[in-house]
């Protein structure tokens, strides 16, 4: 199914990707459905200055973009404030970033949060809290206009999550 | 584009061969285990980038990395150093180190975190020795943090703060083979100097050589 009907159809999805696709899967999905309206952009795996600069490069409206970081401050402790990103200490924060998510869906009502992803929440968190906060965040976005993707890198280590984090959204998707 | 010559790349070769060889050595202080280090002259390479240009994706492998990061706080030179493991490697390596069995860590907890951390602590430590005693190079690295990114993005951190967006930089940059007994660690260690850092680099290693 095309990724414009599943996000269409849907509010909480889990696109399950191969390595191979990752970074094309996220770079398309900024450029096509992020570009339009607000969205919330949850960046596990990639500083907040280094994500924007690529965005911007591939002609995506960054300005209509709020961003939550959770690699930056692991890197340094002084940072430039910025008025779409709130930074978090670590991925392994999830009450911060949970919060985090709140604040933005309450104050900027975005059309999608992308969440990126939870295989970098795996390095941190173990499994079944990872599960609980994904199932979490998922019932807080079914009270709004939301939408929420999910990102998982098929694995073999992701096994038991995506069968679990799959029960808990509308629809799964193997890119 | 910076040309390097005859000699300014020999002599960045040879930093980068003592940068490995004491990595190993402060990777056998660390582990108290005889450390065989395995690098081919390919996989030494020291060469310039475009700040401005450099969002080209790499060959990396599209697996989770995760790197020790520091940055160079004090001295007459600035810049990055990031110490890249796959992060299965990574956490082989502190089995290793902390005596556990190979294999049996998953998560990267703040033990994990402190021992990589003290391993960057002496390979940054090592490596600015180099520079130091070789060249005259007075730096002192920050206080190493770990990192992770997917793939490619974790040269993120290598470019970390460099705010020489439209200038060139050099990295000098190894790829590592260390082997204990029964354990192989394939890994990168990248020191990205700023262009300003690289000239003056430059003019040291010309000094050295007539000096």
């Amino acid at each position: 199914m095309e990724t414009n009907k599943i996000l269409e159809e849907n509010q909480a999805l889990l696109f399950v990707i191969s390595p191979d696709n990752y970074q094309t899967f996220v770079k398309d999905f900024a450029k096509n459905y992020m570009n339009k309206g607000v969205s919330c952009y949850i960046t596990l795996g990639r500083p907040y200055q280094s994500l924007v600069n690529n965005l911007k490069k591939m002609k995506v409206d960054t300005d209509s973009i709020f961003f939550i970081d959770t690699s930056t401050r692991m890197a340094s402790m002084t940072l430039s404030q910025q008025d779409n990103c709130l930074f978090i200490e670590s991925p392994s924060a999830l009450t911060n970033l949970s919060i985090a998510m709140n604040k933005v869906v309450e104050t900027s009502d975005p059309k999608y949060i992308l969440f990126d992803s939870l295989s970098t929440l795996m390095i941190y968190n173990p499994e079944k809290v990872i599960i609980k906060f994904a199932k979490d965040i998922i019932n807080k976005v079914r009270a709004t206009n939301t939408k929420i993707v999910l990102l998982c890198l098929d694995g073999k280590d992701e096994v038991n999550i995506i069968e679990k984090i799959s029960m808990f959204v509308d629809k799964m998707e193997h890119i | 584009m910076v040309k390097l010559t005859k000699l300014e790349k020999d002599a960045l070769n040879e930093i980068t061969n003592m940068c490995s060889f004491h990595a190993s050595m402060a990777l056998e202080a660390i582990t108290g285990k005889a450390v065989e280090l395995d690098i081919k002259s390919k996989n030494i390479d020291s060469y310039i980038v475009s700040l401005g240009e450099r969002q080209q994706e790499s060959d990396k492998d599209p697996v989770m990395f995760l790197g020790i990061y520091s940055y160079i706080e004090r001295g007459n030179i600035d810049g990055n150093i990031v110490i890249t493991f796959k992060k299965d490697t990574a956490l082989r390596l502190y089995d290793f180190m902390i005596k556990k069995q190979v294999g049996t860590t998953k998560l990267v907890d703040d033990s994990v975190r402190n021992v990589l951390s003290e391993l960057g602590n002496m390979v940054s430590g090592q490596m600015l020795g180099v520079l130091n005693r070789s060249l005259g190079v007075e730096a002192v690295h920050s206080v190493p943090t770990i990192v992770h990114s997917f793939g490619d993005h974790i040269y993120d951190y290598v470019y970390f703060n460099i705010e020489d967006k439209n200038k060139r930089a050099i990295i000098i940059n190894v790829d590592t083979k260390f082997k204990f007994s029964n354990l192989i660690i394939d890994g990168q260690i990248m020191l990205l100097l700023s262009h300003k850092s690289f000239s003056s680099l430059l003019k040291m290693i010309d000094k050295m050589s007539k000096g």
